[in-house]
């Protein structure tokens, strides 16, 4: 941290020739201004040969910040010695600005427009942007400004000290560019072009800064302010992308490389189901460290239904897990030729099977009217792919990248309400 | 040895740069190696009370060199107040500090050049200047007609009058001050860097340890 200096030079007293009110008057002879604050009368320096009249202001505004205010930003310690309010010419809006000053670092503005907080300070290293050919989108140190404003301004209220004549200010064209929390502002006219860079701050942190309770309500989105929790969209979407591929890549590796192998394969038919209701099948044993087994299961049916229920036990723990599918085929011709509805044949799949030693017990369920030899025949596939879980599993990794897509879009939409340069959708530069 | 012949105030010139000397007494300017016998000579505008850091004899450590304030020369700059200050270092050219509202730049050059034709000069686009490689990017650009200056100094016949002030920056982070006389030198110009308080070693300073 920056040793804390202060000027050996103490403020001075400097009366106001409309109502010879005492002003505080900290920058000595480097206010190029002094503005009454009770008599509202606006003077500036003659070239260093006392103050002359230039403006009387007809009402008088308190700022939510009062003069000679301190706190310490970024290890500085600077003093508030002006306010302004100021207004875009030919614009309805006006904004508040709070000149910030340290004896070592000179002049710093913060600015204050419903409630949304900039703290300014010129720049010597900027970009080198000539008029006419003006930049929409600015790379600087790094990173990519987006012009979003530009207008002039004059100033509708002002007291305290200021170290030049914000009058003139009238004939500086203003552009700004963003790149939150971040703006690059250049001001320019005939004579002279000073650029600013500007940081957005949160009223908390200005109310923490300056030690108040209390400040203008926030309202809107500033422009330079930067939307909580934001991760950038480019990241975002890449990141999802290389999950979204690795996934598809594991899963295909685990579809085509996994041992998926056929470990039961009997046919049944209705004379097989003992007194009890009951068929017990043959014992099979599954292999792994746990897998999904696919029961396939089949019934020769036509015009008719069949149920079945079934257990799978291991033989070992007595563990079971049950199953049940249920298969109707009906057939026939209409004027429109042949139809038919249902399947023959489905399958179900128990996840999660551990290893060892298994039967099954199949409780079948066949039409009154059945065949004499009505059979149905099940399959058990086990390594088996589960498709669902990964087709959920997109979904899920969808989900933040969309909300966070339409989030930032609805932020945007709001920061650039205020701008002539607004972009429909955030643009990402790759 | 110079003596005021108004205040009989006696100063021994330290910079071989200066020409003249402003008596801190009576605004009286004394001209180097001149006797005088005119009991009235020109006065220098008084400098400003304004909220510079420096003072003359503060001194600065620079590239291992004690230079010490000599002199500086105050002027507006568009709105500013501007503070160019001389320093002094024995068997070494002088240096100079602008300091403007915050800003600090630390030049290391300085050099005359005779302007040729117009020289027409855009704020915000690069302009080029006979006597400097590269082109140059205009920041500001001002008429002045008042000049103060306390201590050792130059120039002075040419600040009498109106004169264009101008600051450049190039892409190499160099910063350019330059005057433009309406006599010779025409153009002269002081190259350096933007600097940091804390990053240089500044003596006896109008600072003072604070909360």
């Amino acid at each position: 941290m920056a040793t804390k200096f202060t000027h050996s030079i103490k403020p001075a007293e400097w009366i106001c020739t409309g109502c010879k009110t005492n002003v505080t008057n900290v920058l000595h002879k480097s206010a190029v201004v002094i503005s009454c604050p009770k008599c509202f009368k606006y003077f500036t320096s003659e070239q260093g040969f006392g103050y002359k009249l230039k403006h009387e202001f007809k009402t008088g505004f308190t700022p939510d910040i009062p003069l000679h205010t301190t706190c310490n930003y970024n290890g500085i310690s600077y003093q508030v010695v002006g306010f302004a309010i100021r207004k875009e010419i030919g614009g309805a809006y006006d904004w508040r600005e709070y000149t910030l000053y340290n004896p070592i670092d000179g002049i710093a503005v913060l600015s204050e427009y419903d409630g949304n907080w900039l703290f300014t300070k010129t720049i010597s290293n900027y970009p080198r942007v000539v008029v006419p050919n003006d930049k929409s989108v600015i790379d600087f140190e790094g990173l990519s400004y987006q012009k979003f404003n530009r207008y002039r301004a004059t100033v509708k209220f002002a007291c305290g000290e200021f170290s030049y004549d914000i009058f003139n200010d009238k004939q500086k064209t203003i552009t700004e560019w963003i790149c939150p929390p971040y703006m690059l502002i250049r001001e320019r006219d005939d004579f002279e072009v000073v650029w600013s860079m500007g940081q957005s701050l949160s009223p908390n942190e200005v109310k923490a800064l300056f030690k108040l309770d209390k400040l203008p309500e926030k309202i809107g989105i500033g422009a330079a302010q930067e939307m909580r929790f934001n991760v950038d969209l480019k990241f975002t979407l890449i990141t999802t992308f290389i999950l979204l591929l690795a996934m598809l890549i594991v899963q295909n590796v685990g579809y085509t490389g996994a041992t998926e192998k056929k470990v039961f394969d009997w046919t049944y038919k209705a004379m097989d189901i003992d007194t009890t209701g009951v068929i017990v099948g043959q014992q099979f044993e599954v292999n792994g460290t746990g897998t999904a087994l696919q029961f396939d299961v089949y019934a020769p049916i036509t015009n008719d239904w069949f149920d079945l229920d079934f257990e799978l036990i291991n033989e070992t723990t007595g563990d079971r897990f049950e199953g049940a599918k249920s298969l109707e085929f009906y057939e026939g011709y209409d004027s429109e030729g042949k139809w038919t509805e249902g399947s023959k044949g489905d399958y179900i799949i128990i996840s999660s099977v551990p290893p060892g030693k298994y039967h099954i017990n199949f409780y079948p369920q066949f039409n009154l009217g059945r065949p004499p030899d009505a059979s149905f025949r099940v399959k058990v596939f086990q390594g088996v792919t589960l498709w669902a879980n990964f087709t959920v599993f997109i979904l899920l990794a969808l989900v933040f990248p969309l909300v966070h897509y339409f989030r930032l879009n609805a932020f945007e939409l709001r920061r650039w309400e205020n701008s002539n340069y607004s972009p429909t959708l955030p643009t990402l530069h790759f | 040895m110079t003596m005021c012949s108004v205040c009989n105030f006696k100063h021994n010139f330290l910079s071989d740069l200066a020409s003249a000397f402003v008596c801190p007494a009576c605004r009286s300017v004394l001209y180097k190696d001149v006797t005088y016998t005119d009991n009235q000579p020109e006065e220098a505008y008084r400098i400003i009370e304004d909220m510079s850091l420096f003072q003359i004899g503060s001194q600065l450590k620079f590239n291992g060199v004690d230079y010490h304030f000599v002199g500086r020369y105050q002027f507006w700059m568009s709105q500013f107040l501007r503070n160019l200050w001389i320093l002094h270092a024995t068997n070494h050219e002088p240096i100079f500090v602008i300091e403007n509202n915050g800003f600090l730049a630390i030049c290391t050059q300085h050099k005359t050049s005779i302007r040729t034709g117009s020289l027409s000069l855009t704020v915000n686009h690069t302009n080029h200047i006979a006597g400097l490689n590269a082109p140059v990017y205009l920041e500001t650009k001002f008429v002045n007609e008042i000049t103060r200056a306390e201590g050792e100094v130059w120039l002075l016949n040419e600040f009498k009058q109106k004169f264009n002030a101008f600051d450049f920056s190039n892409n190499n982070g160099d910063v350019l001050f330059g005057f433009e006389f309406s006599r010779n030198p025409n153009l002269m110009l002081f190259t350096g860097q933007a600097v940091s308080f804390h990053d240089h070693q500044f003596l006896n300073t109008r600072l003072a340890h604070g909360n």
